[in-house]
């Protein structure tokens, strides 16, 4: 063998090496060729064919390799699958935790409200009469007459919170009957008229379409809507406009996810009446998102709001299987209430 | 002639300040009683034009003060003012809502509530 003939030889193998270098597999024969003994000098026969067998195995486990990435692969995504699976678990148990604690705590209230109503009532009476009095006796000195004013003003504050926990406590049995939502809106529109108008806040009414009759109470609800109405007042001292719009479509789920809903409310896809109430005011700041419908928070000034107004209409709402969320507006700044009032029939229909 | 007013509270001090913002308009003679299972006896001594009364009390509530005066023939046409702390004000008006046959006050009432409901109760006088 001349030395050309071993130079093309080692260069073959050098090719081969490149190959298995690169990745390349597969393309053996021709050092498959270099094994016969016969042809090949017996050092480059033994050595291609090591080197034969080497290049098999590394490609072989390369392969055993590549196998394992993507058993590894699939077992990683069915990970974060199970992951995120737990996490919506974890959040929808501290999700039921909240509403527990939150309806435990409206329980309380309840059952506090009505004998705490009825014990109080009677001193502020005594309260309220020896303030009258006193008033009238006093009454040619400015500075006692003030004082009784102070007085007085105190006894009725204190007669609004105890009036808030009966409200609450009372809010159990409804009356209800066949009623419209708008004729509803209209009368309690008409009760808040004179604070609308003198807080320069106007009203626009989107009546797109005829509403079905729903079964409500028409008295509590007033009580919800006035109670909105003047929240809604509140948050827009320097005037604004409070916009009223009612649809029927199916509930949305993420909507009715964000709703504050009994066990009754309705289910997503259901069909409802959804009602919007929004404002153009200042909104709602991070903070009292969490709060809004917990038994005596109140962002109003001390005097202004008892606290129970958003509690007892949550709970009006609930009763009715309807479902509320507030929240900051998207469009624009300011908040809106939405509620989602499930339609008689099919409430009929779910029942056994 | 000044009208005679019978005032029934469990509360003392209830009864109390209404006689004495009542009695300062010198319009009215009254009695106070802060036990309801007197009221038939001393409305039978002091005889009411107007009974004010309490609604719950511990030993005998309202409607059975108001059912035993319809079953007394003397005081049969004694009318009736309720007061309640059960009632929440803007539920009654103020001076005065009709539930049944009956005129109610939610407490804490105000004097001038008071005075504007007795004169509504008393008619003509």
């Amino acid at each position: 063998m001349n030395s050309a003939e071993l130079e093309k030889m080692l260069e073959q193998l050098s090719v081969a090496v490149e190959n298995l270098a690169m990745g390349r597999y597969g393309d053996h024969e021709q050092l498959f060729a270099m094994t016969d003994s016969s042809q090949y000098p017996a050092m480059i026969a033994r050595f291609a064919e090591a080197f034969g067998m080497m290049a098999v195995k590394v490609e072989a486990r390369e392969f055993r390799l590549e196998q394992m990435v993507g058993d590894l692969t699939v077992a990683r995504d069915e990970l974060t699958l199970t992951n995120q699976r737990l996490q919506q678990s974890l959040r929808e148990l501290q999700q039921a935790q909240m509403q527990l604690i939150q309806q435990a705590k409206l329980e309380t209230v309840g059952r506090l409200a009505a004998g705490v109503a009825h014990e109080v009532k009677n001193p502020l009476a005594i309260i309220q009469l020896g303030v009258d009095f006193l008033g009238r006796e006093l009454q040619d000195t400015p500075v006692w007459c003030e004082t009784v004013q102070d007085m007085a003003d105190a006894v009725q504050r204190a007669d609004r919170v105890i009036k808030g926990l009966l409200d609450f406590s009372r809010s159990e049995q409804l009356d209800l009957q066949p009623a419209d939502l708008w004729q509803l809106l209209d009368d309690s529109l008409v009760l808040v008229r004179h604070e609308l108008n003198r807080n320069k806040v106007s009203v626009a009414l989107e009546r797109s379409e005829t509403l079905p009759a729903l079964l409500l109470d028409r008295n509590k609800l007033k009580q919800v809507f006035i109670n909105l109405f003047m929240n809604a007042v509140h948050a827009m001292p320097e005037g604004g406009s409070l916009t009223i719009a009612c649809t029927v479509q199916p509930a949305d789920a993420a909507e009715l996810a964000a709703c504050c809903a009994g066990q009754a409310g309705p289910q997503p896809d259901e069909r409802v009446v959804r009602l919007r109430i929004a404002d153009t005011g200042s909104g709602i700041s991070p903070e009292a998102q969490a709060k809004l419908f917990d038994p005596f928070f109140t962002t109003k000034p001390v005097g202004v709001g008892t606290g129970l107004g958003l509690s007892v209409t949550r709970k009006i709402l609930e009763l009715h299987g309807a479902a509320i969320t507030l929240r900051n507006r998207t469009d624009r700044q300011g908040a809106e209430a939405v509620m989602l009032f499930p339609l008689p029939a099919q409430k009929e229909k779910g029942e056994p | 002639m000044k009208k005679r007013i019978l005032l029934i509270d469990d509360e003392p001090g209830v009864t109390r300040m209404m006689r004495r913002n009542l009695e300062a308009t010198n319009r009215f003679e009254v009695q106070e009683l802060n036990d309801a299972t007197q009221a038939v006896a001393t409305a039978l001594q002091f005889r009411p034009d107007l009974l004010i009364c309490d609604v719950m009390m511990p030993e005998m509530d309202g409607g059975a003060v108001a059912a035993a005066f319809a079953e007394t023939p003397q005081l049969a046409r004694v009318p009736i003012i309720f007061l309640t702390a059960i009632v929440g004000k803007q539920e009654v008006e103020p001076t005065g809502s009709m539930i049944g046959s009956h005129v109610f006050l939610a407490k804490p009432v105000k004097h001038d509530d008071l005075l504007a409901c007795i004169a509504n109760q008393l008619g003509d006088w």
